[in-house]
Order: C-alpha cells, then structure tokens, then sequence
C-alpha cells in the first residue's frame, strides 16, 4: 500500500491469520505496523493486492457491507482516540449503540467490563480527567465490549505498569481462548518474550513470521 | 439515562450553533415579509375583484350643446333594463355627480350645467353570462357613442403590478432559502473538520453513514425551527408594527390594510406559520446530504 502518490510503505506481504489465532506484529518504528493494521482494520484500502476478511474479499466488497465487518473488528488504537465529551462509559459503549443495541444490555455489559478492568469508580468520567493508563483500558474495553472476531490493537500495553499489562494480555488471552483473533502490535519485547505467541515481524516494508523459540503443546 | 439525548458529537459547542440560528432567524424573517407582503397583495386584489365583479358602468356622451336632456339615459336604461342578467342599472343623479366633483370643482357646482359624460351603475348576476361584448353593441346602437367599462383593463393592470410583486416576492424566498442551503452546508463542512477525529472514530467503530449524518441533522433541525421561530416573531411584530402605524396615520385605504389581511385566518397565514420549520427541515436535509457526500470519500 501507499499514501497518496508517496512510496509504497508496505509490499509483497503475504500472510494468513487462522480464525482464533494469537500474534504480536513487531518491527522498528516506522517499519508499517500501522499501516498494516490499518488494512485489516478497514480504515484504508490496499493499492495493489488482495485483502481478505473473514472470507471477504475488501478490494471487490461493497462499501456498504464494510459497517458489518468492521463490527467485527475491535481496534485499540495507539493514542486511544476516546470522545472526550463522552463519560468512560459512553465511549466503551460506543460500538454497541453504533451498532443499535439496546440500552439496557448497553448498560449492563458496559458496567460490567469496566469494572473488570478496575474502572468501576469512574464510569462518568471524563477522558481527559483520567491518566494514561486509565485511558487505555477505557480504548481496551471499548475495542473488546462487541467481543469482536479479530482484535488488533496497537500498542495496548505501553501506557500501564508491568502488573497491569499483564492483566491486560491476560484479558487478550482469555478473549483468544473464547474464539477471538488477535493480533498485537508492541515494541515490547518483554512482552513478546513472556507470552508464547508467534509474531510477525515487519521490516523494510516487507514480513516475516516467526515461530515462538518453544512451541506450546498443550 | 436512557431519555436523556446524547450526541457523541459535540455539536452544540461549534461556533456553527451559535451563527446559524442568527443566519436561519434573519433569513425567514426576510421570506416571512416577502410571503406576506405577496399576501397582503393578494388579499387586496382579490378584494377589488370580488367588489368589481358583476358592476358595470356604462358612459353616454354629454348631451349636445344646449340640450339638458336628450332621453339617452332612458333609452341606455331600457337597453339595459331588457337584458336578462341585469339585476339593476340605475343613472347617477346630479347629487351624486356633484360629490364626484366636489374634491375638484368645489361644493356650490351645478353639475347639470356642465357637458359632462353621463355615468349608469349596473348590477348585473356574474353567473347568469351576459354577453358584455353584444350589450356595448347593443347600448351604441341605441345611443351613440355610448361605452360599457366592466372595469376589467384596469383590474387586469393591477393583476399584472400584482402578478410582478408576487414574482420578485418569490425570487426573494427562493434566494433566501438558496442561501441558507448555503450555510447549512458550510456549517456542516466545518463541523465535519472539526470533529474528523470522532467522525473517524464512529465510522471504524462500524457506524453507517446515517448514523453519523443523523447526529448532524437533528442538530441542524434543531437549529433551522430555533432560529426559524425567532425569525418569525421578528416579522409578524415588523408586520404588526407596520399595521398599527399604517392604521393611525390612515395612509392605507380599506382595499390595502394589513391588519385584517393578518387576522384573516386564510390559509396562507397558516403556511407561513410553518416557515420555520420549513426551514428546519431544509437545514436538516442538507445537513444530511453535506454529511453522506462527505462520508462516501471515507473507504
């Protein structure tokens, strides 16, 4: 792909993700991995090439079948774009009353996520009267409240202590566990290290996967 | 929670919702005066029209030099008196003459002692068909140089001034409206830019396009019927200021005074009663189409 009539930042990626797979999409910043995300989060169009969602092909799919597959899709941005005029409630509520569903669910499963993510005490709350890492779990709760089929999220961990981003990937586990693919983009090689996931690795505009070093059996 | 409206746009913060109103009021205010000024003309020829039709006057040639009486009105008299249709045809008096002249001639004038054309008032059934064309031929043959005037090439001069005023009132509304069309769309421009971040957001959530252009129309609704409504009260206390003045000084005659124009409850009044939610509703439609057009450049 490329932006306007500039270079072509990513070229001849080839990959498949398998339905309820887990991987870390690393490389240097700069490297794409935003780009890349974007693709698959349907905020651009490739320029050349085929994209594939869940058995979709994107270059031929009709614009308005795209709102249906991007509800499928659940993205935590890097610098979060939380409304901020909405409550933290609003704004992880966002994609289900998007997506018309009723007030009364909206109101239950969203107290319910956002307590489980420790944001219990400050559902009214204001996005810019919480800290970064508050922020970021609101982004999380809002990007997993549709239980999305593939979950991309761009460095979800950088903003939180090590104990919280633990919790965090926990929760991203347990999401994979119930169905839900994920792919993670992070510079955090802590991270990559500690969780046994294979990981995709830009460079240069172009990709390579990488097994984990020991492959889980179980 | 669940009553309570909730915009996940601010829109109500945008400098666009403190103009707009102001832009909306003033532009019905200028349709409001324009439509009912085309009203107040309306009301007035229909007026005229409806007095004039079914009365005739019919003019005979002063009699010839000398002569008091030549018997023309009796004969015009009993031309007309035979003609079916005719329910009354009665020869101005020399009272009545007199008055006629009186604003020119003054008050002590024998009006009978001068050449002067001879008038007859006729009534006649405007449904009954009377042949106006083969009466004047009928009334000529009978007294020479006699004229029948059914008022109608003066009346149809003033359906012209009319037809002319009720066109330029039209144009008015009709640029109005294009330019509050105008301001919508660049108010909805400028809230789309400004809030390209949530935009963006809503759209890569899996908002349809509706969805987000709903947000702005309610909220260009909103604005269209708040300022419509002030733009309205503005008009009708310009118009009822101009009534009490024009009713003081006196300076409108019977056929042109606004205040029964305005507390006639035709159907008119009615229409301009809903100007301005005419202008919601146009704010909302172009707030809706300026958003789609945008949306369809998102991929």
């Amino acid at each position: 792909m490329r932006y306007g009539a500039g270079p072509e930042i990513l070229r001849d990626i080839t990959f498949r993700l398998e339905p309820g797979s887990f991987h870390f999409l690393t490389g240097s910043s700069g490297a794409g991995k935003s780009s890349l995300l974007k693709l698959m989060y349907l905020a651009e169009r490739p320029s050349r090439g085929l994209i594939a969602l869940f058995d979709r092909d994107i270059a031929t799919a009709p614009r308005r079948e795209m709102p249906a597959l991007r509800r499928r899709i659940g993205v935590v941005f890097q610098d979060f774009r939380l409304i901020d005029h909405l409550s933290a409630f609003d704004n992880a509520a966002l994609p289900l009353r998007v997506a018309g569903v009723p007030e009364s669910q909206v109101k239950e499963h969203v107290t319910e996520l956002l307590s489980w993510v420790g944001l219990g005490d400050h559902l009214n709350a204001k996005p810019p009267t919480l800290s970064g890492g508050q922020q970021q779990r609101v982004a999380i709760a809002r990007a997993v409240i549709r239980r999305p089929s593939l979950l991309l999220a761009d460095e979800p961990t950088g903003n939180v202590d090590e104990e919280l981003a633990l919790r965090l990937m926990r929760l991203f586990e347990e999401l994979n566990k119930l169905g839900t693919t994920l792919v993670i983009a992070t510079h955090n090689r802590v991270l990559v290290e500690r969780f046994d996931h294979p990981h995709l690795h830009l460079a240069d505009g172009e990709l390579s996967t990488e097994r984990p070093r020991k492959r889980s059996t179980a | 929670m669940i009553f309570r409206t909730r915009l996940d746009l601010p829109l109500d913060r945008d400098g666009a919702a403190r103009f707009l109103p102001w832009m909306v009021a003033l532009m019905v205010y200028l349709a409001s005066l324009a439509l009912a000024g085309t009203l107040v003309v309306r009301d007035a020829v229909a007026r005229w029209d409806r007095g004039l039709t079914g009365t005739l006057t019919v003019e005979l040639p002063a009699p010839a030099a000398g002569r008091r009486d030549d018997g023309a009105i009796d004969l015009a008299l009993k031309v007309l008196r035979g003609t079916p249709g005719v329910t009354r045809a009665d020869a101005f008096d020399a009272k009545r003459i007199a008055a006629l002249l009186e604003p020119w001639l003054g008050a002590d004038i024998d009006a009978a002692d001068l050449p002067l054309p001879r008038l007859i008032d006729v009534q006649i059934e405007p449904r009954a068909g009377v042949d106006l064309a083969a009466l004047g031929q009928q009334l000529a043959a009978a007294v020479p140089g006699a004229r029948l005037d059914d008022h109608r090439r003066w009346l149809n001069r003033v359906l012209r001034t009319a037809l002319a005023i009720e066109v330029v009132a039209g144009l008015i509304v009709v640029l109005v409206g294009f330019s509050a069309v105008l301001a919508v769309i660049f108010a909805t421009r400028t809230g789309l830019a400004v809030h390209h971040g949530i935009v963006e957001v809503l759209h890569l959530t899996g908002a349809r396009d509706g969805y987000i252009a709903r947000q702005f129309e309610w909220h260009a609704l909103r604005l269209g019927v708040k300022g419509g409504i002030a733009g309205l009260v503005l008009a009708v206390l310009t118009l009822a200021g101009i009534a009490t003045a024009a009713t003081q000084v006196g300076a409108l005659d019977d056929a042109v005074r606004v205040l029964p124009a305005l507390s006639a409850p035709a159907i008119e009044w009615v229409l301009l009663l809903l100007l301005p939610f005419a202008a919601g509703l146009v704010a909302m439609l172009t707030a809706r189409i300026t958003v789609l057009r945008a949306l369809k450049r998102l991929p």
